[in-house]
């Protein structure tokens, strides 16, 4: 028999599951690695005071035990759930990447030709970007997210005095 | 005292001068407060340098119209884009943006706009009724019932948040670690900077917030495809709700209400606490929990009475001890330090005038806040809706940018921005709450300084169950976060299968 829509959501809570609670794992054993290399005055003794160090700890082993806790949930409902019939795909996910090369790409573009040009580029390939798949055309659609970002760096720019 | 007050009110009320400042503070306030990234703060903070050269009376009345319209308009981003505008807007977007999303923007505006409204006058008359009382408990408070308070805080939004409570734990964790970045305030030993300089002071919570909330849902949305796509429609519905339904949630707007006043009151807890109780409380009394952060009114009804209730609530100290209830009224107080006046009791036996004047400015505030967002903010702000996707998506992402990086003119928020966007576009994929995280950002430091203070001044945790407030918190937080999993699985055990 193959596996029901309902069958795939809980197949998908589990892979969840599982991706989450590795996530919490890799970051608070990261970030362990990070704060007991520190050198420096960060384990010194201060006195009465419990320190700076502890609260961190603390936090790292809460999230260590929630990733714990999310990867055994995880593993014991592989067991019970079926194998998903359409799993998805990280194909899906360029989308997001090219928005974020995008975003990130203002900051170098800022300094070679200056906010406002940055912000019209911007804007147009994010336009265009998020209109793939309409009908619009799409030197229109990038020209109208070209004058987005110019109106949007005026508004900041001139109305709220921000240096940018 | 109350024909005093009614003879204040009445004669702001006819003031040009008064009354065209309030208008100017209150247009000003749904302006900025409706922008990503342009928190309350920073629109006051913006218009500090205009009350240089004015009294005390016309600069306090101006200011408080800006706090108050702002703290309203933070609902806008937080419906229409599910950027929240500041903290306090962060639980008004479950509700609100899943109202948005079924096509009830402009509903779900105008829940926010007259539960808003309705926190604002219950706040002000508690202001104006038990302001010395309540401050005189608010001074109670000692460091465990605050850590307390924070603790108390990040369980109801781990619980009250969609997805499960251990993800949400998890999220809580990661966003006290977040909030622990940068150098101790303390002993000023830095902490997860990766030796660079930009990390020293910390992370800054606007940014944050833009990414996990704004950028994130962007992503997620550019993600599907076509024929799966679910953007916010142009709102085809009705823009003002049913009287029936209006009155249904007059429990709702009454009991957030009264939260938001006494929380507000607590100094440095804030609006993100009060808004996070209200949300949280009426889940529990609901006979329908699940239908919060589907997109009922009763989502938005809660956060935004508790949320505006908080301008009164936040006050109550700032007025009668001088103590900031959050970083508004450590604004507020600037303004009055400007003019040579130290808040606190002094206040009260010296100024009374001010204080009448106070007083009425908020009322005025409230007023034409109710009129001006009603008459022309809403039809303003949804024709927003009427912009298409494509060009609306890559607005936000601009608009996240910039907002990002004009809190504090620097590159690293933007950065932070980025990285949170990632970071909550990740946990949309894997259905982790985005919110706790959120919080934790917000109240680590809160907890940390409390935490550390109790245990240099107590030495013991054990104090946390000595004293009754703070037993209480801890007590009521434990049985939140273990209460429904315990109840689960005896339930799992009673089945005959």
């Amino acid at each position: 028999m193959s596996p029901t829509p309902s069958d795939d959501a809980a197949r998908r809570e589990v892979v969840n599951d599982l991706v989450s609670g590795g996530l919490c794992l890799a970051v608070s054993l990261g970030l362990a690695w990070v704060h007991f290399a520190q050198a420096g005055r960060l384990h010194d003794n201060f006195g009465r005071d419990p320190g700076p160090a502890l609260l961190p700890q603390v936090l790292l082993l809460c999230l260590g035990l929630a990733g714990l806790g999310l990867s055994a949930r995880g593993l014991l409902g592989l067991r019970r759930t079926a194998a998903m019939a359409a799993p998805g795909s990280v194909r899906s996910l360029w989308p997001a990447l090219a928005a974020v090369l995008l975003m990130a790409a203002f900051i170098p573009l800022r300094g070679l030709t200056g906010a406002a040009a940055a912000l019209a580029v911007i804007g147009a390939a994010l336009a265009v970007l998020a209109g793939r798949t309409d009908t619009a055309r799409w030197p229109v659609t990038a020209l109208m997210g070209g004058a987005a970002g110019l109106a949007l760096y005026a508004l900041f720019h001139f109305g709220l005095s921000v240096p940018l | 005292m109350t024909s005093d007050l009614l003879a204040t009110i009445l004669s702001d009320l006819v003031s040009p001068t008064l009354l065209g400042l309030a208008l100017l503070g209150t247009v000003l306030g749904l302006v900025f407060g409706a922008l990503p990234g342009v928190s309350s703060t920073m629109a006051l903070a913006v218009m500090l340098p205009f009350t240089y050269g004015m009294e005390t009376a016309p600069a306090m009345v101006m200011m408080l119209a800006v706090f108050f319209s702002s703290v309203y308009a933070g609902s806008v981003s937080a419906i229409l884009l599910n950027i929240p505008g500041t903290p306090g807007a962060m639980i008004t977007l479950l509700d609100g943006h899943a109202m948005a999303r079924k096509g009830r923007a402009a509903e779900a505006m105008s829940y926010a706009l007259i539960a808003s409204i309705f926190g604002g006058v219950v706040g002000w008359i508690l202001l104006v009724l038990l302001a010395p009382t309540i401050a005189h408990y608010a001074l109670q408070f000692g460091s465990p019932e605050y850590a307390a308070v924070v603790l108390f805080g990040l369980a109801l939004v781990a619980y009250a948040s969609s997805g499960d409570t251990l993800r949400g734990l998890a999220a809580g964790a990661m966003g006290l670690l977040v909030g622990v970045v940068g150098r101790d305030q303390v002993t000023d030993v830095p902490r997860f900077t990766f030796g660079t300089a930009d990390l020293q002071g910390g992370i800054d919570i606007i940014p944050l917030a833009i990414g996990l909330f704004g950028i994130a849902e962007v992503l997620s949305l550019l993600c599907r495809s076509k024929d799966a796509a679910d953007p916010v429609p142009e709102s085809a519905g009705r823009t003002w709700p049913r009287l029936r339904d209006l009155v249904g949630e007059f429990p709702t707007a009454l009991r957030g209400s009264v939260i938001g006043t006494f929380v507000g009151a607590i100094p440095a807890a804030g609006s993100a606490v009060a808004v996070a109780l209200a949300y949280a409380f009426e889940k529990r009394l609901s006979r329908t929990p699940d239908d919060f952060g589907t997109g009922i009114p009763r989502g938005v009804v809660a956060p935004e009475a508790a949320n505006n209730a908080c301008v009164g609530g936040a006050l109550i100290p700032m007025m009668t001890l001088g103590i900031p209830g959050d970083s508004i009224t450590a604004v507020l107080i600037g303004v009055l330090l400007l003019h040579g006046l130290r808040p606190g009791p002094g206040l009260f036996e010296n100024q009374p005038d001010l204080i009448l004047t106070i007083y009425g400015g908020l009322f005025l505030a409230i007023l034409l806040t109710a009129i001006v967002a009603g008459a022309i903010g809403i039809p303003v702000y949804r024709r927003i809706l009427a912009i298409p996707q494509r060009l609306l998506m890559s607005a936000v992402l601009i608009l996240c940018i910039l907002g990002a990086y004009s809190v504090r003119n620097a590159v690293i928020d933007i950065w932070v921005a980025i990285f949170f966007g990632a970071v909550g576009f990740a946990f949309i994929r894997l259905n982790i709450p985005v919110l706790p995280l959120a919080f934790g950002a917000v109240l680590g430091p809160l907890l940390e300084e409390n935490l550390r203070r109790t245990l240099l001044i107590h030495k013991d945790v054990g104090v946390f169950f000595e004293r009754p407030v703070s037993l209480l918190l801890v007590s009521v937080s434990l049985a939140i976060l273990v209460l429904p999993t315990v109840i689960g699985l005896l339930a799992k055990l009673r089945r005959p299968d």
